[in-house]
């Protein structure tokens, strides 16, 4: 073959390479959110009659709870023409990729995610699906922890978030009398005696930022209770750094450190190690939550809440659930689906599985020993308070970080509040909060 | 000589377009965007000058991720280098084993950092296999909290990847030093040289395009560290081993991308800056056969 005639050959040859990777690689993409094509306003009765287009609703969560497959299992089971693209993303990644995928446009169907954080960065109005006028609204236990600006925009797991505070082993702490303390020094003497007894007071595993952060968070948490501090400081009125209860919580437990009543090597362990290291009986006490990993041997574990002020109340989080986005081609299905998961036979495999203090009225949980002593001491009596993540107006990963920074030696809980107090203003001013 | 273009110019254009549009286009972009406050909690886009780079400057974690970075950089360049000559030397010397040992000793390049950091994560943890060790062998007394002490932890990462990409450098050596033929070397010992003036005054300016590369490939490598920190570290304590790539990384995932790519340009122009340097400084050396 001459070379004339190679020339347009081989530039037809490179060309047609070129689009047909083009188009391999965006064929991908296109899949997942455009593979369901019916539209929106088929009515029920419509849809018995004519065979139902096949959907393929996408959902997205952190976290691999088994019941997730379970249930979307049942569901295609009931409802053949529904097909599920379960994404679950590692925790660490969640928060920048849904920001991404909020950013461009490119939600899944679905998406897990808890009510503080979607009210702060995500602006749901926008992105998400009023869902305040579905019928197991009427259900739910505790309405009010869900509005934003007066709507409901997800359907809740749970009627209250995870507690979070110091988990004990109640084993030694009988073996030792001990009782729960209700004050700083209390604890200080408790550890002294297991101490003395040669048991490790507290096992931390602070090399996770987000277990590090919860001593700061549940002593913060009470500092703020029934005071306007967090106003002030969202507006700008008021810094970290000048509210004394804040440098005094830190400085607490900088306090158990200098007393060596905290594992040598908890810079080194993260959330992982903690169940199997306090399982093994070698300390008493975590700081941790109700979400302790302790396999059968939970019963043996109770919690009381962070004694940095005097007898305080258990700090809880804000509650997870389903939120639909409203650029999903198949909210009909979607909402279908919420409803579907509401039911008491459906979530309560998700119970069963994760045992949450029930979202709906009729739907009924058993707990596990921890978590029914958490209820009775504390959720029952109304002894709960709002945790400073939810109340603050940006988001606080970076704080976590200077908690380690603390723990690390890095700097003093004075420094951490300044430098927390300047990442507060940037982010505020990024976001353009009023007042900045 | 005017050699014939054995294909037209035009066979040139596709990966070009790609390259431009892929690589350049987004690169020059990027310089733009770190002068402006680009972030992931509004629409819109301001131009705010060198706001952020004041902010780094006046930001003393910030500064001190740029310290590690240029630390790690010359340490384990330094120590690469040095490491690899000596071994490239040893190997092309007359001991037994010499294609075993070049397999031992190139095998953790190989290796993924992920690996190699999930490893050393075990084995420098306070109750791992390096304290027991020591502790072992009666040097209790040098049991540190390798990952976690903020005044060695940097140290130990460059530890870590000086024993991974040593082997590579050793492989580069060992190129340049086969490359000089016997004579020089012979004519030398005639002349009444000893090992080490044979060494410094003939082979190693012989050599002196193999220790370009080398030194320019691990100052660049070193500069944009990333895995090693990551996986071993995360940048913890707090920012005790934060460098410049992590910071950018957390910048990223917080929203927070003018200063993200600021940053990054701050590392663009450290490179760019050492390279040439680098490269200018050894050209002078480089001696012709």
């Amino acid at each position: 073959m001459n070379l004339r005639l190679r020339k347009p050959a081989i530039a037809l040859l490179t060309s047609f390479v070129l689009i047909m990777l083009a188009a391999c690689g965006s064929g991908n993409k296109a899949e997942p959110s455009a593979s369901g094509s019916q539209p929106a306003s088929e009515t029920p009765s419509a849809s018995q009659e004519t065979a139902p287009e096949k959907v393929t609703l996408s959902i997205m969560v952190g976290g691999n709870n088994k019941f997730y497959e379970t249930i979307t299992k049942e569901y295609t089971k009931r409802n053949p023409h529904v097909t599920f693209d379960l994404q679950t993303v590692d925790g660490s990644q969640y928060d920048t990729l849904l920001r991404t995928r909020i950013a461009t446009k490119n939600l899944p169907d679905i998406i897990g995610h808890n009510v503080s954080d979607m009210a702060r960065r995500y602006n749901p109005a926008d992105n998400f699906v009023d869902l305040s006028g579905e019928p197991w609204v009427a259900r739910l236990v505790n309405p009010d922890i869900l509005k934003i600006g007066g709507k409901i925009y997800n359907l809740p797991f749970a009627a209250s978030g995870s507690a979070l505070g110091i988990v004990y082993n109640k084993k030694i702490f009988a073996d030792l009398n001990l009782s729960v303390p209700r004050t700083f020094e209390e604890l200080l003497q408790v550890s002294e005696t297991l101490k003395t007894n040669g048991i490790t007071p507290f096992y931390l595993g602070n090399k996770d930022g987000w277990v590090a952060q919860i001593w700061g968070l549940t002593t913060f948490s009470e500092v703020v209770k029934d005071t306007d501090i967090m106003d002030k400081i969202n507006a700008n009125q008021l810094k970290h750094a000048d509210v004394p209860g804040f440098e005094e919580a830190l400085g607490q437990i900088m306090q158990l450190f200098e007393k060596g009543y905290v594992n040598e090597d908890h810079l080194s362990v993260g959330f992982d190690g903690l169940g199997a290291a306090m399982n093994s009986g070698k300390a008493a006490m975590t700081v941790l939550g109700d979400f302790i990993e302790a396999g059968e041997q939970l019963g043996d574990y109770g919690i009381f809440a962070t004694p940095g002020v005097d007898n305080p109340d258990l700090t809880v989080g804000t509650v997870t659930g389903w939120f639909i986005s409203k650029n999903s081609k198949n909210i009909e299905e979607a909402k279908k689906f919420l409803d579907f998961w509401s039911q008491p036979d459906i979530i309560g495999i998700q119970y069963a599985e994760d045992p949450r203090f029930s979202a709906f009225k009729d739907v009924q949980v058993s707990f596990n020993p921890l978590m029914q002593g958490e209820y009775d001491e504390y959720i029952s009596q109304g002894k709960v308070v709002r945790q400073y993540n939810d109340l603050i107006a940006v988001d606080t990963s970076e704080l976590f970080r200077l908690y380690q920074d603390m723990f690390g030696k890095g700097k003093t809980p004075k420094q951490v509040l300044e430098a927390w107090d300047e990442k507060v203003a940037e982010l505020a001013k990024a976001a353009e909060l009023p007042g900045w | 000589m005017n050699a014939r273009r054995l294909y037209p110019l035009f066979y040139l254009y596709p990966a070009l377009l790609i390259y431009l549009a892929l690589f350049i286009f987004p690169t020059l972009f990027s310089f733009v965007y770190s002068f402006t406050d680009w972030n992931a909690y509004r629409d819109t886009i301001r131009f705010t000058g060198l706001d952020n780079f004041v902010k780094i400057t006046k930001n003393a974690d910030l500064m001190l991720s740029i310290g590690n970075t240029v630390l790690f950089a010359f340490v384990t360049s330094i120590g690469k280098n040095v490491l690899g000559l000596l071994l490239a030397v040893a190997l092309c010397s007359r001991i037994g084993f010499k294609r075993l040992f070049r397999t031992v000793f190139f095998l953790p390049t190989v290796l993924s950092f992920i690996v190699v950091g999930v490893l050393f994560t075990a084995l420098l943890h306070p109750d791992g296999f390096l304290n027991q060790f020591l502790g072992f062998i009666g040097l209790g007394g040098l049991r540190q909290e390798w990952l976690v002490d903020r005044s060695i932890v940097m140290y130990t990462v460059s530890f870590v990847d000086v024993w991974k990409g040593t082997g590579f450098h050793m492989i580069i050596f060992m190129a340049g030093l086969l490359a000089i033929p016997r004579d020089y070397g012979e004519a030398a010992q005639i002349d009444g040289a000893n090992p080490f003036q044979e060494f410094f005054r003939i082979k190693l300016p012989l050599m002196m395009q193999a220790v370009s590369v080398n030194v320019v490939l691990s100052l660049i490598a070193g500069f944009k560290v990333f895995e090693q920190v990551f996986v071993l570290t995360n940048g913890g304590p707090g920012y005790a081993s934060s460098v410049l790539n992590s910071i950018a990384f957390q910048m990223f995932g917080d929203g927070r991308w003018g200063l993200g790519t600021a940053m990054n340009l701050i590392l663009f122009l450290l490179i760019t800056a050492i390279s040439f340097l680098m490269l200018a400084y050894f050209k002078r050396k480089e001696v012709d056969i």
